[in-house]
């Protein structure tokens, strides 16, 4: 059962890459611009420019390009990044990890801070706890991303000189040894303390940022599954029998409300993976959103769609573990 | 008291969250940078490209990196435009005609790869600069684009350079720093591809790895966020003149302009570029931070395309006469900006200053003109710029602005940059081209050819790969371009000149002069040694910079 859940998800994860590498090589070429000219620059002749067009693979038709594109990816390589001037794969696995660490981080403060308040909110609903949730919630929907970052760094850095700005460690602070590239992990798993201290410290700006829209996406949907499954008959059967609030919510509505936060879960990671273009290119943190928003900038092509890639990746497998999930957290849908 | 315990409970653990990361800065959590930051200098840049070969790479930041690892046979001399001092070449001198020049190389001399530097690795260098042809024209005019013949290897350190014609200004084109550095041909040789039978003059080595003899190594290349230099410690000028030279020189990637502006008054930047002019103008006036009042060797301008209605000069001179060059330069720009007086820069030895024709903002003259002229009233013109450097746009509504008041519509439309360097050096024919289009261009060195051939000659026509975007094409002006490239004679020159100005100003005007902006970097008042030289945009003689 669960093989053939895998095998199927794994043949769409293939139609789904391969749909989204025709679109983006497609979308890529028909905007009208030239990276060869624009890596040659103004004093360059044109020949030069043809020369260059031709080292970059950019020369032939669309369909040779994307011939050579579609082998070069099956061998496991993306291309080399105009930009950068080095392969796309190590371009995405230097700055992949940057990415997932901030993601994961948002992720995590999301969850900590959007369960427990709207679980409070549904629990004690009307309350003065309730409606500081809802007004948390509605801010954090209301208020675009780069407005926070701003202020964020102009309250953090600039007025109380509590934050850093830019980058994953402070000057002269070496990276700890690689194992997962998270340099909280890594350098906790090294038994460098100060360096991981460091990393979150790093950390804590650009992962509240990225975070703030999703907790009040977490707290009203949270609030309004609690709300929903509060009503069932089980719950009332549950205080029937002299539970007390705490094991009726905890043990029993909780454990349910949580499909519905499940199912946008993975929705989030990819909300926030692309939030993190805009919050890593105002905080500079040195992702692959950064990388993607300069290659975008930039025409270059290979690197834009190797990202694109990457991303659509993550995100069809994001949403196929959350189908996974449910299936751990609901008994009822391990037959369905 | 027990209902509450829950709520409480979960709020708790919802600030534990929020509070848990922040308690990491600590004075003791925060380690103690491991290098020196009086002796580290920081610059905070809008962007970062990471190309190190000084024969590839073109725009002002990529000049910038090379200028820290590379070095030609001489430098302008502090903010001199005209004046140069030798640097890896000890002298020079010219044969009586000023056709041959013999440069005499400085001695013990190496490349960071260990190789000598002579004059056989000079005239390498020089060579693989033309070969490659992205860069090489700066040099290439003066070798009569034949360098393996003409630059001749005398002995181990003399060079000499025969130009064909008379070149009184070799020395000063070899003071920019563009096309002129010199990388080691050890490395070059060692890691050189031939393809089909040619050298690709190691450019995929040179990309990312470098070879020169400058001051500075690459310590770090972290592509998107920052480049760390280290002093090169075997280099040749030594770092014990009393000067505190910098140990180490990061170059950040700070694409934000608030953020740049927040390092560099926090102290965390010494060196930032501040793009706005509300910026510039309140960290000028705290005046803790050091900026250049004059001019750099650069013209913001208007092109036209001779199509439509504008093929008809008087048209041309109306539209000049519309736009507000003083509202524009001290109001629009804030003043750090000066009005265009020349289609050149009027620091340029050649400016014919207020001798030449000026346009001044006269409504009146330019509703006159479009009469004459017999242009409907409410035609529409176009106006392309690139996104990303407010100015093109401003000066779009500038124009747009005083061309309403003589009852011509100006559509402005936005393109990212490689989608508009695509139109502006694209093949398409003049009738597809925009009417009007913003663009900006400064001169390698101080000369009148270096400036006004890429721009103006109908050579550069038909994607030619220069800077002639509205394809302007005038027979006589071509003719004097052509002669100010061997002219000699002062009083010739000069007659060359203030005939161009005529023809590129009034008779046939080929574009709308608008304004000559000034360097938009700030350094911290505790840097030294930095010229303002109006031809180096945005670039720094590392070596020469120091803390006070």
């Amino acid at each position: 059962m669960i093989a053939q859940f895998v095998l199927r998800r794994l043949l769409g994860l293939l139609a789904v890459l391969a749909a989204i590498s025709v679109m983006t090589f497609v979308l890529a070429r028909v905007v009208p611009k030239d990276p060869a000219r624009l890596i040659a620059g103004p004093r360059a002749n044109q020949q030069a420019v043809e020369a260059l067009r031709e080292r970059l693979g950019l020369s032939g038709t669309l369909a040779e390009q994307y011939i050579r594109y579609v082998s070069g990816l099956l061998r496991g390589d993306l291309g080399l990044s105009f930009s950068t001037k080095r392969p796309v794969l190590q371009d995405i696995q230097t700055f992949l990890p940057a990415t997932a660490e901030l993601t994961i981080a948002a992720l995590l403060i999301s969850l900590l801070i959007g369960l427990p308040i709207g679980i409070a909110s549904a629990a004690w609903k009307d309350s003065p706890l309730d409606y500081a949730g809802r007004f948390l919630s509605t801010l954090g929907l209301s208020l675009p991303p780069f407005w926070v970052a701003l202020v964020g760094q102009l309250v953090g850095y600039y007025l109380l000189s509590l934050l850093p700005v830019g980058g994953r460690l402070s000057q002269g602070v070496s990276p700890p040894p690689t194992v997962t590239g998270f340099y909280v992990l890594d350098s906790a798993l090294a038994g460098q303390w100060a360096t991981m201290i460091n990393a979150l410290w790093h950390l804590v700006l650009p992962a509240f940022v990225l975070s703030f829209g999703v907790i009040a996406v977490f707290v009203r949907i949270t609030r309004a599954s609690m709300l929903d499954v509060l009503h069932h008959d089980y719950i009332r059967v549950a205080r029937a029998k002299g539970l007390t609030e705490r094991a009726v919510v905890l043990r029993h509505a909780v454990r349910n409300a949580l499909i519905p936060v499940l199912t946008i879960l993975g929705l989030q990671v990819g909300l926030l993976m692309s939030g993190s273009f805009l919050i890593e290119s105002i905080l500079q943190w040195p992702g692959l959103g950064l990388y993607a928003a300069n290659a975008l900038l930039a025409a270059d092509y290979n690197a834009t769609m190797g990202v694109t890639l990457v991303l659509a990746t993550i995100y069809t497998v994001a949403n196929a573990l959350v189908d996974l999930a449910y299936g751990l957290v609901d008994p009822r849908l391990r037959t369905a | 008291m027990k209902r509450y315990l829950l709520p409480t409970a979960l709020l708790v653990s919802s600030l534990v969250a929020c509070a848990a990361p922040q308690a990491a800065p600590s004075s003791q959590a925060t380690p103690a940078p491991a290098t020196d930051r009086a002796r580290t200098l920081i610059l905070a840049m809008p962007s970062l490209p990471t190309n190190l070969d000084p024969g590839v790479a073109t725009s002002g930041a990529e000049n910038m990196l090379h200028r820290a690892l590379y070095e030609g046979l001489v430098n302008f001399k502090g903010s001199s435009t005209t004046e140069v001092e030798p640097v890896l070449a000890e002298s020079f001198e010219p044969n009586a005609d000023k056709s041959v020049w013999t440069f005499k190389l400085r001695r013990g001399v190496k490349f960071s790869d260990g190789s000598d530097f002579n004059a056989e690795a000079a005239k390498a260098g020089l060579v693989r600069m033309v070969k490659i042809g992205l860069l090489g024209n700066t040099i290439n005019r003066f070798t009569s684009e034949d360098p393996e013949n003409n630059l001749v290897v005398k002995d181990e350190y003399t060079l000499e350079w025969r130009c064909g014609f008379s070149c009184p200004i070799l020395p000063q084109a070899l003071g920019t720093a563009y096309g002129t550095f010199i990388v080691s041909p050890a490395a070059m040789k060692a890691h050189e591809k031939i393809v089909d039978g040619q050298s690709d003059y190691a450019q995929a080595w040179f990309t990312n790895n470098a070879a020169g003899t400058g001051p500075y190594l690459i310590e770090a290349i972290k592509p998107n966020e920052e480049v760390v230099f280290v002093r090169n410690p075997n280099y040749w000028r030594g770092w014990d003149d009393g000067r505190q030279h910098f140990e180490r020189i990061i170059i950040r990637n700070v694409p934000e302009a608030s953020t740049r502006r927040q390092l560099l008054e926090k102290g965390d930047a010494d060196i930032a570029l501040i793009s706005t002019v509300e910026d510039y103008k309140a960290l000028r006036a705290t005046g803790r931070f050091q900026g250049s009042d004059t001019p750099l060797f650069r013209i913001n301008y208007i092109t036209f395309t001779k199509r439509d209605v504008l093929k008809d000069p008087r048209v041309r001179r109306a539209i000049s006469y519309a736009f507000d060059y003083e509202g524009y330069a001290n109001e629009v720009e804030g003043g750090l900006m000066r009005r265009g007086t020349s289609p050149w820069p009027s620091g340029m030895r050649s400016a014919v200053g207020t001798r030449g024709f000026q346009y001044t903002f006269d409504l009146e003259k330019a509703r006159a003109l479009l009469k004459e002229a017999g242009v409907p009233e409410g035609t529409e013109l176009v106006y392309l710029y690139a996104t990303g450097y407010g100015y093109y746009e401003r000066m779009g509504q500038v124009l747009q602005a005083g061309l309403e008041q003589i009852g011509l519509k100006l559509r402005l439309e936005e393109r990212d940059e490689a989608s508009f360097n695509d139109i502006f050096y694209g093949n398409q024919p003049i009738e597809e081209l925009p009417h009007l289009m913003g663009y900006a261009w400064w001169p390698d060195y101080d000369d009148f050819y270096n400036y006004v051939n890429p721009v103006f000659h109908t050579r550069n026509d038909k994607n030619d790969g220069l800077g002639n975007g509205a394809r302007y094409s005038n027979a006589e002006l071509d003719a004097l371009i052509e002669q100010s490239k061997f002219e000699t004679d002062p009083v010739k020159l000069q007659a060359i000149y203030e005939r161009a100005h005529q023809i590129l100003m009034f008779e046939d005007p080929a574009a709308i002069y608008v304004a000559e902006p000034q360097e938009e970097i700030l350094i911290a008042n505790s840097v030294k040694g930095h010229p303002w030289n109006p031809i180096h945009v945005k670039t720094f003689d590392f070596y020469n910079l120091y803390r006070e």
